[in-house]
């Protein structure tokens, strides 16, 4: 019996996905940190060494600086948002109301959507000369001229960010149905006949139940945030100027518009740190026993 | 009674919310050019129509354009490709899915029943290469493919497309894997079974249900990826969906109407895909036992 229980390394159970793993991860991960250290154009035939001369490059350019605090502005602006608006829909539809069953799963369509079909969607919402959205707002007689949503870079970023949520709400809304549905009723009965308001209940109950989850699901949206491409690259191209460009948007413009390999091996380095400093800052910030405990 | 309103009015925002980007899509589709493009906006000032499916489907120009030459410029090529796209994100999602049962199952059943050395370690790493942010590694995957002289082929995509959803199928099958009662799989071998007659005889008949909910999730994940495609593709023998249609967007001489019934047949699969995966996965699942 034990002999079947124990195995040195149970390769041939593994291999498949150890294999795509290495090749995949743990060579591109050196690899890139071997581009990032030469001048890889590829309409040049060698690739000298050049030490970190890509990453002064990336680090000093007002390119990059722009791409950067766009991504962090969507981030910290949309993984909230996200929260609590799948936090309102995950309560809404653990309540009955007539067309429940409809909503359930209607609720899960745009996460069932490509995201790069889905900033064609709101594109067509918020077009500037024909969008839907101008169109009624001019019937309603709320607006005289047809606002340029795409065209300004502030309501760029808002568009943008509307079209980014919308697909983000519906997985973590499913996860916050999952994470309600374990909170024990007995707890809420109780507060109600201590009496309880509505605000109140959510803030010393609901909350502090599912803190887990909802520390999980923000760090997933952070992640979401710092690497959002599709939606974008669909909707505005980056545009206006540079308005809408977040990093992973400006790595493939780098390296596959301008080809030059080097200078996006350099900032997809960079963008890793960033990546997991992010996560690292966030899982320091809360108390280690939240997540055990769940 | 005011609160039962209430619940009412905000379920109608949030179906209008979901569902209201897609029904605006539809009516984009069948709306003429002319009458969407009007400014001040008379949408409703000429007949529906259903040229622009004629055009993706059957290659009819409509038409509007046979009149006017000079408008046959906005019909582009491209939307012809959508029917291919499909077949293209179809083929490779499945293969993904595929996969994933498979050897995501494997490596589960590995992590959830077998005792051995690094097994700690071999776990995290396979979760761990997940967080890498996917542009961070486009250049390296790129010059790995072109090495493998895979450019440009479903193979690559599919590669690629598997390792970023098999970490999530390890995981969630494990925990899956762990739930199933140790004492029938014990009695197994106590009848001088061996691990892989367990797996195939008794594992898996008995997780089914859940193989097929992570499957559909790696499915989802494949259907909808863009960044890799969109790299790794060239011509149209590999362009999946989302790539053929981020490109169809930002082409400036695609008509709108176009565009817009292109959208719409994409959306169809999405469509069935959320049923699906609300019974199966979310009701069946996530949600567990729990009824209200």
């Amino acid at each position: 019996m034990r002999d079947k229980r124990y195995s040195r390394y149970p390769i041939e159970w593994l291999f498949p996905v150890l294999i795509l793993v290495i090749l995949f991860t743990v060579f591109p991960v050196g690899y890139a940190i071997y581009n990032s250290l030469h001048q890889i154009l590829l309409v040049l035939p060698t690739t000298p060494f050049v030490g970190l001369k890509n990453y002064v490059e990336v680090l000093t350019s007002i390119y990059f600086k722009e791409a950067l605090l766009n991504t962090l502005l969507f981030t910290v602006t949309t993984a909230p948002a996200t929260v609590i608006i799948s936090l309102g829909i995950a309560r809404l539809l653990l309540t009955k109301f007539y067309g429940r069953a409809v909503l359930r799963p209607v609720v899960l369509l745009p996460w069932a959507i490509p995201g790069s079909v889905a900033g064609i969607l709101w594109l067509w919402i918020f077009h500037g000369q024909w969008g839907l959205l101008n169109g009624f707002l001019l019937k309603l007689g709320i607006i005289k001229n047809y606002i340029p949503w795409l065209m300004d870079a502030r309501l760029a970023k808002f568009s943008v960010s509307i079209a980014h949520i919308w697909t983000q709400v519906p997985f973590a809304s499913i996860l916050l149905m999952a994470a309600l549905t374990t909170i024990p009723k007995d707890i809420y009965e109780a507060s109600e006949v201590d009496g309880a308001g509505a605000l109140r209940r959510l803030v010393s109950i609901t909350i502090p139940q599912i803190k887990g989850m909802l520390i999980i699901i923000l760090i997933y949206e952070c992640i979401m945030g710092l690497t959002s491409y599709d939606a974008v690259y669909s909707m505005t191209a980056g545009g206006p100027g540079g308005a809408t460009t977040l990093l992973s948007y400006y790595i493939w413009a780098e390296a596959f518009k301008l080809l030059n390999f080097g200078r996006g091996a350099a900032l997809g380095v960079i963008m890793a740190v960033i990546t997991f400093a992010l996560i690292m800052a966030i899982l320091k910030a809360i108390p280690t026993d939240i997540l055990v405990k769940e | 009674m005011a609160k039962k309103i209430l619940i009412h009015f905000l379920a109608l925002v949030v179906f209008l919310f979901c569902i209201g980007p897609l029904l605006l899509t539809l009516f984009g589709g069948i709306i003429p050019d002319k009458a969407l493009l009007s400014y001040p906006p008379e949408w409703f000032s000429m007949k529906p129509t259903l040229d622009y499916y004629n055009y993706i489907f059957r290659g009819t120009i409509p038409q509007s354009y046979e009149v006017r030459g000079a408008m046959r410029g906005m019909i582009s090529e491209e939307a012809r490709l959508i029917p291919h796209g499909m077949m293209n994100s179809a083929i490779i999602a499945l293969s993904v899915m595929g996969i994933n049962i498979l050897f995501g199952s494997m490596a589960a059943y590995a992590f959830a029943r077998i005792r051995f050395r690094a097994k700690a370690a071999t776990f995290m790493g396979i979760i761990m290469c997940r967080l890498l942010p996917a542009a961070a590694l486009a250049v390296p995957f790129y010059l790995i493919i072109q090495a493998l002289g895979l450019l440009d082929t479903k193979i690559a995509i599919i590669m690629v497309h598997s390792l970023l959803t098999l970490p999530f199928t390890v995981l969630i099958l494990s925990v899956f894997f762990r739930r199933i009662p140790i004492d029938i799989e014990e009695a197994a071998f106590v009848d001088g079974a061996s691990r892989i007659q367990v797996f195939r005889k008794i594992t898996l008949p008995l997780s089914a249900a859940s193989m097929v909910a992570t499957g559909l999730f790696a499915f989802m994940l494949s259907y909808s990826e863009f960044l890799y495609g969109l790299i790794l593709s060239g011509t149209e023998r590999t362009r999946s969906l989302p790539v053929i249609m981020a490109s169809l967007s930002i082409e400036t001489d695609v008509a709108w109407g176009m565009l817009m019934s292109g959208v719409f047949i994409t959306l169809i699969p999405s469509l069935i895909l959320a049923i699906v995966v609300w019974k199966f996965v979310v009701e069946g699942i996530i949600l567990g036992a729990v009824k209200d």
